[in-house]
This record gives C-alpha cells, sequence and structure tokens, in this order.
C-alpha cells in the first residue's frame, strides 16, 4: 500500500506530479475552508461551488509554480481561492470590460506571489488560533474592519473602497496599512 | 509612493493593477524589500477566513472536480494525437509526457465517456503494491516503449460483464491482460470507468529484481490488474520464480492476523487508558480532599492565633479600633482594625475583598502625618481572614487614617489610586 504523506507541502509536492490521490488528500483537507471563504465572496451557492472546482483544477495544473522552500501551503492556497473568487466578483462587476482569462492572466493575477521570506503555516494552526485571530479583529474600530471587509472579501481595490465612502485614496491607503498593522499587533498582544 | 507601503494592500488583495504590476516586478526581480514583513502580512490575511462559520460543500462538487480534471486529460491527449500525427513529430513536454498508465486511462475514458456521469460501482479488487514509486520511475521508460509501439499491442473489447479487456502483447513479457472495470469508482480523480491496475502479485514485487524492466509496470497505476492469460499460475517475465494463487492465500490470512494483534493491542491500550484514567481521577478527588483539609487547619490557626493576638491586643493598655470601608457602596468588602497603644501590635480582621488580578497584591498603609507608611502586604482569600502588624507607636492615635489598596506585586512607595477600603483610628 503507497502512504500518503499528510503534510500540505507533501500533499503538494505529489499533486505536482500528478498524484491524484494526494490531490484528494488536499481536497478533503482545504475544501471546506475554501468553499466557506468563496462563498463569504460571491454568496450563491452554484457560482462557489464552479469556483472551488476551478481553484483546485488550477492547483492540479499550476501545482508546480508553488515555492517548495516556502512550505507554505496554507497562504498559497487560501490566496488563490481568494484571488479566484475576487476575480470573478470583478468580472461581474466590470461586465464585459474584464480583461481575458489566460494562461498568463492566472499565472500573474491569480496564482499567489507568496514573499520568499514567508513564515509556515498550516491549516491545523490557523484554525487553533482562530480563537486569538476573531478577539485582533474585534478589537479594531469598525471603520478598520470594514476597509478589510471591502478590501478582502468584497474584492474591491483602494481605489474602488475610496469611490463607495466617498474618501480620499490616501486616506483608504492609511486605513488598510493601520487595519493590517494593528490587527497584526493585537494578535501579538494576545498570544503574548 | 515607497513601495513598502504597497505591501500592505498588496497582502489584502486590494492594490490597482497598476500597483500590482509594479509590485509583482519588484517580488520577480528579487529587488530589496521587506519581505519579512510581507510574508507575515500575507499570513495574516490569509488568517481572515479562518475565523468564518466553516460551511462543507456538497459532495458532488469533489465530483465535479474529478470531471474537469479528466477533460483536462482528455484535452492533453488529443494534443499529444496532434502532434504525433504531424509530419515531423516534435518532441513533447515533460508535463505532456504520458505514461501508458496515463494513455490507457484516457483511451478507456474515450470508450466509456458517455457513461461517466451514470453512478456505478466499481467492480475492480484493488491490489497495490509497495513499490509505486518504481512505477514511476519505470514509467518513462515504459512510455518510450509505448509510444514507438516496438514492443506493445493494446487490443480492447468489452464483454457482457461490464469489463473492459486489454490485451497487452510484449515481446519481453509475453502476453497480459488488462481488465478495466465500467462501473464506477468512489475515489477522486478516477473516472468510474478507469482503468484499475490489478496486480494478482500480492506477494512483494520489491524483491524480483527484473520486475523493474517489466514494461507493464508503468501500466499499473496502482489498480489495474494484470493476469498472465490463460494461466493458473503467474509467472514473472523473464521467467522468474512462480507464484501460485495457493502461494498468495496465507498472505491474506496474515493480514486477519495482523488485525488481530492491532484490536487487541488497542483494546490494551484502551483499558489501560481507562486504569489511568480512573486513578487519575482518584488522585485528583484526594488532592482535593487534602487541599481543603489544609485550607480548614489554615483556617483554624488562624482563627486561633488571631484570638491569642486579640487577647493580647485587648488586655493591653491604648486600645485603638477603626473600621475600613469602601467609598463605593457595591463593595461589600470590610476590615476590622485593633490596635494596641501599647505594644504597637496590629490586627486586621478583612472579608470579601475582591479577587486580584494576575500580578496585585493588597496593601495596607498608615498615614504618618506628611506621607503613609506600609505595613503590610498580603493577597485577598476568599474567606474572611486575620492578619497582624506593627505600628509604630507615636502614629497609633486618634483620627490616624488606614488604607487598604492594591498595587502591583513588585511594591509601591505611596497608596496608588485603586483604594480598597479606608478609615481612621478611634
Amino acid at each position: 500500500m503507497v502512504n500518503i504523506p499528510s503534510t500540505d507541502i507533501d500533499l503538494l509536492r505529489r499533486v505536482a506530479k500528478h498524484d491524484s490521490k494526494a490531490l484528494e488528500v488536499l481536497y478533503n483537507r482545504y475544501s471546506p475552508l475554501l468553499y466557506t471563504l468563496i462563498k463569504k465572496m460571491v454568496t450563491e451557492q452554484s457560482l462557489a461551488q464552479e469556483i472551488l472546482v476551478d481553484v483546485f483544477v488550477i492547483v492540479w495544473r499550476k501545482s508546480d509554480k508553488f515555492n517548495f522552500n516556502s512550505e507554505n501551503v496554507y497562504t498559497w492556497i487560501v490566496t488563490l481561492a481568494r484571488n479566484k473568487a475576487a476575480d470573478e466578483i470583478r468580472r461581474k462587476r466590470f461586465a464585459g470590460n474584464a480583461p481575458e482569462y489566460t494562461e498568463g492572466f492566472e499565472d500573474n493575477y491569480i496564482l499567489p506571489h507568496l514573499s520568499p521570506k514567508i513564515d509556515s503555516l498550516d491549516l491545523k494552526t490557523a484554525l487553533n488560533i482562530k480563537g486569538s485571530v476573531e478577539t485582533a479583529l474585534n478589537k479594531l474600530t469598525d471603520a478598520q474592519q470594514y476597509v478589510i471587509y471591502l478590501a478582502y472579501y468584497e474584492g474591491l481595490t483602494e481605489e474602488e473602497i475610496a469611490a463607495k465612502l466617498n474618501i480620499p485614496l490616501q486616506t483608504v491607503k492609511s486605513k488598510v496599512k493601520i487595519a493590517l498593522s494593528n490587527l497584526k499587533e493585537n494578535l501579538i498582544k494576545g498570544d503574548a | 509612493m515607497e513601495h513598502k507601503e504597497l505591501l500592505y494592500a498588496f497582502s489584502l488583495g486590494c492594490l490597482s493593477k497598476n500597483d500590482f504590476d509594479i509590485f509583482v516586478s519588484i517580488l520577480e526581480n528579487n529587488e530589496p524589500f521587506a519581505y519579512e514583513e510581507l510574508g507575515e502580512f500575507q499570513n495574516l490575511a490569509a488568517l481572515l477566513p479562518a475565523i468564518l462559520n466553516i460551511e462543507t460543500p456538497a459532495p458532488e462538487v469533489k465530483d465535479k472536480v474529478a470531471r474537469k480534471l479528466y477533460r483536462l486529460q482528455e484535452e492533453i491527449k488529443k494534443k499529444k494525437e496532434e502532434e504525433q500525427s504531424s509530419e515531423k513529430p516534435l518532441p513533447l513536454k515533460p508535463q505532456e509526457h504520458l505514461s501508458p498508465a496515463h494513455a490507457i486511462s484516457v483511451q478507456t475514458q474515450e470508450d466509456i465517456s458517455s457513461v461517466f456521469d451514470e453512478k456505478v460501482d466499481e467492480e475492480i479488487v484493488e491490489v497495490r503494491h509497495s513499490k509505486a514509486e518504481e512505477f514511476e520511475s519505470v514509467s518513462a521508460q515504459a512510455a518510450d516503449l509505448h509510444d514507438s509501439n516496438e514492443k506493445e499491442e493494446i487490443n480492447n473489447k468489452t464483454d457482457d460483464d461490464g469489463l473492459e479487456r486489454h490485451k497487452i502483447s510484449d515481446t519481453e513479457t509475453g502476453e497480459f491482460e488488462v481488465i478495466t472495470s465500467t462501473k464506477q469508482s468512489k475515489e477522486f480523480l478516477r473516472p468510474p470507468q478507469e482503468t484499475q491496475v490489478r496486480e494478482r502479485l500480492r506477494t512483494d514485487l520489491s524483491k524480483e529484481k527484473t520486475f523493474e524492466n517489466f514494461p507493464g509496470a508503468a501500466l499499473t497505476d496502482n489498480d489495474v490488474e494484470i493476469k498472465k492469460k490463460n494461466e493458473p499460475l503467474i509467472e514473472k517475465p523473464g521467467g522468474g520464480k512462480i507464484i501460485t494463487e495457493a502461494q498468495i492465500e496465507p498472505k491474506k490470512k496474515s493480514y486477519f492476523g495482523t488485525l488481530v494483534v492491532v484490536l487487541l493491542f488497542l483494546l490494551l491500550i484502551t483499558v489501560v487508558a481507562i486504569a489511568y484514567f480512573k486513578i487519575m481521577e482518584d488522585i485528583d478527588g484526594y488532592k482535593l480532599e487534602i487541599t481543603n483539609l489544609t485550607n480548614r487547619i489554615n483556617e483554624f490557626q488562624t482563627k486561633v492565633g488571631g484570638d491569642e493576638a486579640l487577647d493580647r491586643i485587648m488586655n493591653s493598655r491604648g486600645v485603638y479600633f477603626a473600621q475600613l470601608s469602601s467609598a463605593d457602596f457595591n463593595v461589600a468588602s470590610d476590615a476590622k482594625v485593633f490596635l494596641s497603644g501599647e505594644s504597637g501590635e496590629a490586627l486586621f480582621r478583612i472579608s470579601n475583598l475582591p479577587p486580584l488580578s494576575g500580578k496585585s497584591v493588597y496593601n495596607i498603609w498608615i498615614n504618618t502625618g506628611s506621607t503613609f507608611e506600609s505595613l503590610v502586604s498580603f493577597n485577598a482569600e476568599d474567606k474572611p481572614f486575620t492578619i497582624g502588624a506593627s505600628v509604630r507607636a507615636d502614629l497609633i492615635k486618634p483620627g490616624t487614617e488606614i488604607k487598604i489598596t492594591e498595587e502591583i506585586s513588585s511594591g509601591a512607595d505611596r497608596p496608588g489610586w485603586k483604594i480598597i477600603l479606608q478609615g481612621a483610628l478611634r
């Protein structure tokens, strides 16, 4: 019997070698989180399912583009799903004026560009600290939380947020920076 | 704008296209940058969905993924065929270099594509061998053989029983039959009818040195059954040792034996664990009982000691008393102070102090006229308790103010703002 390695990075290595069993394990592990994220973004169930399918097809086709030195499959796959869902939202919003979805577009705008110096993170750890993340998020002001929501879940760019809230672009940039910095600080304080 | 300022919006995925392109070019050119900070914020953003109420997608989504991947595989196959049919064959890209297992999988799928969506169960018995990696290592070699059609010839037919039989003739291995079910697999990426590699050789093929040279090995992408045609015996290619079904059977029994041993072991672990937890529970009970008894002893000793001290104070000359109370009527705390003007001995009987935060202590202060002097520090107890202290004789006079405050455990040189109780000597 072939033993399927259970760590994310081992699974992705096997997926890169087109091991379908490894992709199945990865799907079983990540599909609930990714589906929840995508559905939160697009709200429509059938569309969320389609995007989830697309995400795992991308994982299958493009896993070789993952930087295996980083050992952070969690952030890669979550960011990939978020980018894919955000792209769908933007395509709906632009209605015909969206750029063509090509391999190059996918490589550049859908596949995550993770920092080469990113710490490792896995699903188990993420779920273990979800309470701390929630607490840290709740400590932000309503405005900071709203900016994060608009940017991350609604897929709005800084310009779009500025237009929606009718505030200067520079204010949005500043709020995004402060919101994320405070979130990080709150999380560190909470863990200490 | 400084490029570092872009990393926040980049991490959150809300950069405009222009800024995004600038930022990505920085990353791709490995320019000096705050990469660690970027990584931290990217992880932070990826943690956001973890706090959502997780919802599981419908089971059919998994099937959709499988179908989509097979359509993709089919496209690759067609592309490969187009390349092969061209006058001057182009060298294949590595990812397009399909192993025979892939080729057969796709070919089989073409045959059964019309029934792909029909939910039927797979029939083939699963046999996997421990040298799967060797399959992959020889797959490229086998693929070359397959592609060139020099050594293999595959004939397909479908039986009434729903099994497809692929006859494979090979100059080295003789003739084999690959049996494929038309019934659907529950496995993720196998289509219902995917070719299942099925080796009858449950024995450890890894011990057979000539197995690596078996071109058909690459076909056995886990689940295809390969059996020598019309032979009750399974002969290894190259005329190696012969293994009969009877020889295979004891292996199956040994699995049952192993299963029984494992179950017994698990049972033993369970019994030990139950016993352990029972003992630990008893120990915890005893510990609790000891703690209760110790508390009662301490309470008794405090009471006796307090009573003795109170007797001494009350029998001395110049007895003073103070009732300390809180300015907050909602606080039920209370303290009584007895002071001997003769000996300077003080006794504080305190009750209902609120619990302290982690790094705090209570402190008793006495007013010296110009400032306050610390008498004693203590931690709160949930029952009334008595604390003794010594007071300078010159401070023991009517009107001398006494305070109990909450201070940091490292100490304070004057009362802080958090006054719990206060009063004056009478």
